[in-house]
């Protein structure tokens, strides 16, 4: 649209230029034609005067082509070719001054008197070009100016409009759909404008709708895979089972069916293990396990603790002043779980002290309860372990905690380890340092 | 093996941003060895001026520990660090912060002053280290703004070396001299450096960390470089140039 403005401007700009020259290249030989027309003229008129110089009335009824006046020595006026010049007192001086053309009449070798050519022509005649070139000079401006006010009448009522339009569609491309277009009903597109922002609204509803589904089949599947667990371990269960009776029986043992119970049980444990990956999977995407570490002040961890020690059993050493890198709001989601489990299975007192080696600190968290076995250690923060005398209790779990802290910490760059000497469970965080 | 002059542990150093805590320092551990020449480079804002800050006692850490020869100074009040200072650092800053209204030889006394009483000894070391930085007699009475900058950061390291402090600190010195200045005046920090004075300086340019013998990285507020040049001497010049480059090279700088 500056380029339609700019043109049009452009053009007006080479339009003054042509007139102005139309003016000067044509008023200017012809004024010196004009000039030397009047040259001539004086020339007669003074020889005319200077022959009938005592008889200057003889002089009129003659026509040459201009007013004159002739004038003494001593600035009387001696002769006029038209009543009306008489009017105004010339004199040889405010003839010069008006840049009339004059010349001298020479009578006997002595100055008789002047004669002034008082038709300026040539200038009238420049008065008349001016105005002839005036006529065509403002219409073309009026036409210009129209062109400006039309142009800019354009680019305000369809243009921006437009471009607007445009930036909006841009918007709703990258995703942004909560930006409301606005825009005043009187312009052309206001229809349009209007059906273009209930377009945006269907579209930002249609995707909420979208992820709340996606959400919600997540979920499905994340319960469904869980609730799948149970019954694949019965199968494993069961066939673990027969195949030790088959194996059991002395006179012979059934190959063919130990093979076929083996066959089940290595497909139950396929099952077991692909549904272990869908629920992982499940559980990523809806952003269980997602971190973002940042720089913390390490007395966070004792926040950490003092918020989840609801029945105040724990005693903890002083932490070491440092940055560490966690995300902070994970880092409470491990503690927390770590404190529920002491709680749970232990309900002592727990110690928490620090160490630093190389660049982690470790967190070192110790209960004095029944501790975990030997050979179960190195289950209990796998998914849905739950300790062997536990199963059959009271206690409510998911068999979830431990998994999703070691994860966590994980994904945080750090470790969880778990040991049990005789007495109580420990579990040592390994934290990054910044 | 020289022994550690000072040593941090676990330093850091944080800025509160409009609410936003920024950790300029991160669990820095260093030592820095007597007779060492330690340079500190790294980007801007990898937190080389406010290490150098927190080291020399200037600025309190925020947290860790800064061991400065047997004392431990994280905990100083800010006058107790005043006072520490004055005995034990010396400092030379990219703007040199002369007094105006003192003459060069007052200038370079002022410091010592308050340490010790005036001497005539004291007088005739100032006017000596000045001779030796190549100022003239009749510079000694000059105004500060008599000086050219060259000059006048000479005056600035006199004033810094005349406690002999176990260490001097500088910041980027030659950072706002032409370069012909510049090299004189990193000519006095090698000459001082070889009457076995400790230094730690930071810059950003690799001529003059050449002067080092031993240059620190720093980025994103800790030390991921540690980089030794033991060789001391013209001919081996193209050799440390080399490997110095080499280390920045693979320090990303």
């Amino acid at each position: 649209m500056n380029k339609y403005f700019r043109t049009v401007l452009l053009l007006a700009a080479l339009y003054v230029l042509g007139l102005a020259a139309v003016f000067v290249f044509s008023s200017r030989p012809e004024g010196d034609a004009e000039r030397e027309q009047d040259v001539i003229r004086l020339n007669e008129i003074t020889k005319d005067a200077e022959a009938c110089w005592d008889e200057l009335s003889s002089l009129e009824g003659k026509n040459y082509g201009a007013e004159f006046v002739i004038l003494s020595s001593k600035n009387d006026l001696l002769f006029s070719s038209s009543s009306e010049a008489g009017g105004e007192k010339l004199s040889v001086e405010s003839a010069i001054r008006k840049r009339y053309p004059y010349s001298y009449v020479i009578k006997n070798g002595q100055l008789a008197g002047t004669v002034v050519l008082c038709d300026d022509g040539g200038r009238a005649a420049r008065r008349m070009r001016i105005v002839l070139l005036a006529g065509p000079g403002i219409l073309g401006l009026l036409l210009f100016i129209m062109a400006l006010i039309y142009g800019s009448y354009i680019r305000k009522r369809i243009i921006l409009p437009f471009r607007e339009l445009k930036g909006f569609a841009g918007k709703i491309a990258e995703g942004k759909l909560d930006e409301p277009l606005t825009m005043d009903m009187d312009n052309i597109f206001g229809a349009f404008t209007e059906s273009f922002d209930i377009m945006r609204e269907q579209l930002a509803e249609s995707r909420e709708r979208e992820v709340a589904l996606q959400k919600k089949e997540r979920e499905l599947v994340a319960s469904l895979s869980h609730d799948l667990k149970t019954p694949i371990t019965g199968i494993k269960l069961t066939t673990e089972l027969l195949t030790a009776g088959f194996n059991m029986r002395e006179d012979k043992p059934d190959t063919d069916v130990i093979e076929k119970l083996d066959n089940i049980y290595k497909k139950a444990d396929q099952i077991d293990m692909l549904v272990s990956d869908l629920f992982s999977a499940t559980l990523d995407d809806l952003g269980e396990f997602r971190v973002s570490c940042r720089d913390e002040e390490s007395r966070i961890l004792s926040e950490i603790l003092k918020k989840y020690d609801d029945r105040r059993l724990v005693k903890a050493s002083a932490v070491p002043e440092l940055l560490i890198r966690i995300d902070s709001r994970r880092m409470s989601q491990v503690i927390g779980n770590i404190i529920v489990n002491s709680y749970k299975y232990a309900n002592t007192a727990i110690d928490v002290d620090y160490s630093i080696v190389e660049d982690r600190l470790l967190m070192r968290i110790a209960d004095h309860g029944p501790g975990v076995p030997a050979d179960e250690l190195g289950l209990i923060t796998n998914k849905f372990y739950r300790g062997r005398q536990w199963r059959e209790g009271s206690e409510e779990g998911s068999g979830l905690g431990l998994y999703i802290a070691k994860t966590l910490m994980e994904k945080m760059d750090g470790d969880l380890l778990a040991e049990s000497r005789g007495e109580g469970l420990i579990i040592t965080l390994l934290i990054p340092l910044s | 093996m020289a022994s550690a002059i000072l040593r941090t542990e676990k330093l850091c150093k944080s800025f509160s941003n409009g609410g936003v805590q920024q950790h300029v320092i991160k669990n820095l551990d260093l030592e820095i060895r007597e007779g060492d020449f330690t340079v500190i480079m790294g980007s801007s804002g990898s937190g080389k001026s406010t290490l150098l800050y927190a080291l020399s006692g200037m600025d309190k850490p925020s947290m860790g520990k800064i061991r400065f020869g047997d004392r431990e100074i994280q905990d100083y009040s800010n006058d107790e660090l005043a006072v520490f200072r004055r005995g034990n650092c010396g400092f030379v800053f990219q703007s040199i912060y002369l007094l105006d209204n003192q003459t060069v030889l007052d200038n370079v006394l002022t410091g010592a002053l308050i340490v010790r009483k005036n001497s005539p000894e004291l007088v005739k070391k100032a006017k000596e280290l000045l001779k030796k930085t190549g100022l003239t007699e009749e510079d000694f009475n000059k105004y500060p703004n008599q000086l050219s900058g060259g000059e006048a950061q000479r005056v600035g390291i006199v004033r810094a070396v005349i406690n002999d402090p176990k260490i001097l600190f500088a910041d980027e010195p030659t950072g706002q001299l032409n370069s012909a200045s510049g090299q004189d005046v990193l000519d006095i920090f090698t000459e001082v450096h070889k009457n076995g004075q400790s230094i730690v300086m930071v810059t950003h340019d690799l001529k003059t960390a050449l002067r080092g013998t031993r240059v620190l990285y720093l980025r994103d507020g800790g030390i991921v470089g540690d980089h030794r040049m033991e060789v001391y001497g013209e001919d081996d010049i193209k050799e440390r140039r080399n490997k110095l480059t080499l280390f920045l090279e693979e320090m990303g700088w």
